[in-house]
């Protein structure tokens, strides 16, 4: 037997049910690939970007705002550290570069930082893309995101960019200070590529604030076990020292719980676009009792009926599961490019055997759910599929 | 297969709002084989259900002695399976509303049985389908059976119906949706067919139009089958 031509016709002739039924299936079967690809991208992305801040040490606090701030930029609940604070650092050895590292102000969106060169060229092993290192409290050198090029000014505002947000009644107010650009650095795929870096003493210039302070001391030990004796002296009653990567994977394994939490809602919604398509099954097949009674007619077995129904329904969610992965891929891509344009962090969706398996084995699911209708449809004698038609 | 049928003790009834009603009694029928038969009616008398049960697709109710034998076939012995089998060698049907897949060539729609039965189709039935669509006037095979008149239409469903030449040929008022030119037309076409393939042919119908061209002719009314009306008919 060879029911093609026999679905072909019944494709023809009602292909906007079988087309609107199949993306109905996409959407609800888009969640989950959609959501793993962008957890897998999330995780990667984040780890890289704190790839360069190996130890960080800074005011007892939240470790995690600690890392939050330095890494992603994000430094709205960072207290300042005691003064001094760098040279301390510095005195303890094992050290390969250690650079202050101070927030506030912005152009525009983009947030200012105020470091030393260390920083910015990773001790000398990352070159800038173009022109130098700043070398005095006027210059600044930008990130590769930034929309200034070398020979610009520009005067910073006052305020952060969280503040500057909600700064609804304008009283956010430009420095007089001007800086000029004189360096950029190479696109690195993190937050920092919307930094505008300028020497430390140059936000202490601007607030007139004391000289020696910074939010947070970055540090590049020489060897693991400086970084973990690094850790332990830092540890104290005013101050602290964390891992970046170690509080990344501590906050993963917490978002942990909320990634199964919308796994499993994504999964239920997949069950019920299953429950959906079945359902959408029987109704198919409902729909064609005319046609299946005029094949009875014509000398049709029950079981090229049943193969018939079985295929139709299976095609049907086999055009749902791929369009359905096609449109999570275009949801986590979607998704990550909002994510980089709003943080900078650059996340790269990639299409796993995860994924693939997840909808090979959500189409497995709808093939053995497809042989219900059309067990029912090869059930029905010729005389109730006439009735009926 | 001899293609003779003899019907014997068929009572049909069917469930409505008053309980069971009885829409078919018949004690006896016999008809040699290669005649060509036509039913006359009016609608409700039973025309269709007699055409579902002489082709197996509705059995009888359970009476004692019932028989539908076709030649030696003897429906109400089979299986359902072995009835679908049986119909699809040895019955062509032919529908008032042609029963086409309008998105299909009209090749296709005649070959479509043959999928039942073929995974890819031998070139020699596709050659008979090309063949008797020729034969019945349908020059452009390859178009949408949906573009073509009514009168086309219902040619393609007779050249389906015989594809697999077979012995017995049920039409069911097949040109009651046709205009009177086209109906006159399709008559013969079924007609010329049914005698050129050696077929028995049964047509239910409400109209008078084939009457001069049947062998013979029977009246239903109420379920009841009436003989002896032939001359009667013929000479209306």
């Amino acid at each position: 037997m060879n029911p093609f031509l026999f679905l072909r016709g019944e494709f023809r002739r009602s292909w906007g049910g079988a087309l609107a039924l199949a993306l109905v299936l996409a959407f609800a079967g888009s969640l989950s690939p959609a959501v793993s690809m962008m957890e897998r991208a999330i995780r990667s992305g984040m780890a890289e970007s704190a790839d360069a801040f190996d130890l960080l040490v800074g005011a007892r606090g939240s470790a995690v705002d600690l890392v939050l701030g330095a890494v992603y930029l994000r430094p709205e609940a960072l207290s300042l550290l005691p003064e001094g604070m760098l040279e301390e650092v510095k005195s303890h050895g094992g050290i390969r570069w250690a650079a202050p590292l101070a927030f506030g102000d912005r152009w525009r969106d983009f947030p200012l930082a105020g470091t030393s060169s260390e920083l910015v060229n990773l001790g000398g092993r990352r070159p800038l893309a173009s022109g130098r290192m700043f070398l005095n409290t006027d210059e600044a050198v930008v990130g590769a995101g930034v929309p200034l090029k070398e020979g610009d000014s520009f005067a910073p505002s006052h305020g952060s960019v969280a503040e500057a947000a909600l700064d609804e009644d304008g009283s956010s107010r430009a420095h007089e200070h001007m800086f000029r650009v004189v360096g950029k650095m190479p696109a690195t795929g993190t937050p920092w590529d919307r930094a505008i870096v300028v020497p430390i003493e140059a936000l202490w210039n601007m607030h007139g604030a004391g000289t020696g302070r910074s939010s947070v001391v970055v540090v590049k030990p020489v060897t693991v076990a400086d970084a973990y004796r690094l850790r332990a002296a830092f540890n104290a009653r005013d101050t602290q020292a964390v891992f970046s990567g170690e509080v990344l994977t501590r906050l993963f394994s917490t978002l942990e719980d909320m990634h199964n939490v919308m796994l499993m809602l994504t999964s239920a919604a997949q069950a019920a676009a299953l429950a959906a398509a079945l359902v959408s099954g029987f109704f198919a097949v409902a729909m064609r009792v005319k046609s299946l009674a005029l094949l009875r007619a014509l000398g049709a077995s029950h079981g090229f009926l049943a193969v018939s129904v079985w295929l139709m329904v299976s095609g049907i969610m086999l055009a749902g599961c791929l369009l359905g992965l096609g449109l999570g891929c275009m949801m986590a891509s979607a998704a990550s490019m909002w994510i980089q344009a709003e943080t900078g962090v650059a996340l790269a969706v990639s299409l796993s055997a995860r994924e693939c398996l997840a909808v090979l084995a959500a189409f497995g699911c709808g093939c053995v759910a497809a042989a219900l209708p059309a067990y029912f449809a090869c059930r029905r004698t010729a005389g109730e599929l006439l009735r009926t038609a | 297969m001899d293609n003779a049928l003899y019907l014997k003790n068929i009572r049909y009834s069917v469930q409505d709002g008053a309980g069971m009603r009885r829409v078919l009694d018949i004690p006896e029928l016999s008809l040699p084989g290669g005649t060509l038969a036509g039913i006359y009616g009016d609608s409700g008398s039973g025309k269709t259900s007699l055409l579902n049960i002489l082709c197996g697709l509705i059995l009888p109710d359970d009476v004692k002695g019932r028989e539908i034998r076709w030649g030696q076939d003897e429906l109400c012995a089979m299986p359902e399976g072995g009835r679908d089998a049986w119909r699809g060698r040895h019955v062509g049907m032919i529908f008032q509303d042609f029963q086409l897949f309008p998105q299909l060539s009209a090749l296709e729609n005649v070959l479509l049985p043959a999928t039942f039965r073929h995974v890819s189709i031998p070139e020699e039935l596709q050659s008979r389908a090309r063949d008797l669509l020729r034969r019945l006037g349908i020059r452009n095979l390859e178009a949408e059976a949906g573009v073509f008149s009514r009168g086309e239409q219902q040619r393609v469903a007779m050249a389906r119906a015989v594809l697999f030449r077979p012995s017995v040929l049920l039409a069911d008022e097949p040109t009651a949706s046709l205009d009177r030119s086209n109906a006159q037309l399709v008559t013969d076409e079924l007609v010329d067919l049914a005698r050129s393939e050696g077929c028995t042919l049964l047509v239910v119908t409400h109209e008078q139009v084939m009457h001069g061209r049947m062998d013979r002719c029977f009246r239903l009314e109420r379920g009841r089958l009436l003989s002896g009306l032939d001359d009667e008919l013929k000479e209306k």
